[in-house]
């Protein structure tokens, strides 16, 4: 039988939470100091991918929203996955972003809030025993992911560095 | 075989979790109803592991994540898994960051109770 299933690129808004089943994908776009967690189930064949924009709620006046935040973006990503059926030891979890997109604000300043993110989210991940599979991560430079919840596989795009599958 | 310690607040619950784990031939040490009443048997019973539910009445200013904190204060090995209800995202990071190991999200299917308390094991 000769049958295509339609994939549906479904899009993650930046400080949102977004849930696909194969054949979909997720796309998060322009990235910078963002972070683009992506967490897979691949015998569900479904993936989470969260878009959050800072560390914690301590760093924002908004505070009900959990995916504009690392840990908690991270939670709740989890939390959809496991309604979904997902299990914690079959995760592949990918992190994107966290660029240093100011120049004039120094890599190891406070205020690198890239870095930031990024260091959050190897704290929960580790706190969780949850292994980080890739990292893309840091630069100066925007990204753009899209996850295949067929496979697994992300699609990192950039301006100047090209492309290519992780 | 693993001991456990259950900490809900509802008796119910406790059943749910305890039976659970049983029939995976993990044995249950003891049941607390409250933070402040997991901290005291986590010292007597030093179990391998505690279920903690993470919304429960304040004893003495202690509710389910203050019991966290103080139990790996104690015991910096100690393995927490919390139980969450949907929503509780900021509760289900403090406690992560205070130390717990995974949480798992009512309601929850048998299975991923399990898997919770053998990656923790584990791990």
């Amino acid at each position: 039988m000769d049958r295509v299933m339609e994939s549906n690129l479904i899009e993650v808004q930046m400080g949102k939470m977004e849930i696909a089943q194969a054949p979909d994908r997720l796309i998060t776009r322009g990235l910078g100091s963002c972070l683009g967690i992506t967490i897979w189930d691949p015998v569900k064949k479904t993936g989470a991918m969260v878009h959050p924009m800072l560390p914690d709620m301590e760093w924002s006046k908004i505070k009900n929203n959990p995916s504009r935040f690392v840990n908690s973006g991270i939670a709740l990503a989890m939390e959809e996955l496991e309604k979904k059926g997902c299990f914690r030891s079959r995760y592949e979890i990918k992190i994107f972003g966290g660029a240093h997109m100011f120049s004039f604000i120094n890599a190891d300043s406070a205020l690198n809030v890239g870095q930031k993110n990024i260091d959050m989210a190897h704290e929960i991940f580790k706190n969780l025993n949850l292994k980080i599979l890739v990292e893309d991560v840091g630069g100066t430079f925007g990204r753009t992911i899209e996850l295949d919840a067929e496979t697994g596989k992300v699609l990192v795009k950039t301006v100047s560095w090209g492309e290519k599958v992780v | 075989m693993a001991r456990v310690l259950v900490v809900d607040d509802a008796l119910f619950m406790r059943r749910m979790l305890s039976d659970i784990l049983k029939k995976e031939g993990i044995e249950i040490c003891g049941e607390a109803e409250n933070g402040k009443d997991a901290i005291d048997k986590y010292q007597q019973l030093k179990p391998d592991l505690v279920t903690m539910d993470i919304v429960m009445p304040k004893i003495e200013e202690i509710d389910g994540i203050g019991a966290v904190k103080e139990i790996v204060k104690a015991d910096a090995q100690a393995k927490i898994i919390m139980v969450s209800a949907m929503g509780q995202h900021s509760l289900v990071v403090e406690a992560i960051q205070a130390g717990a190991k995974d949480f798992v999200t009512k309601p929850f299917q048998p299975s991923r109770v399990i898997e919770a308390v053998k990656r923790a094991l584990g791990g």
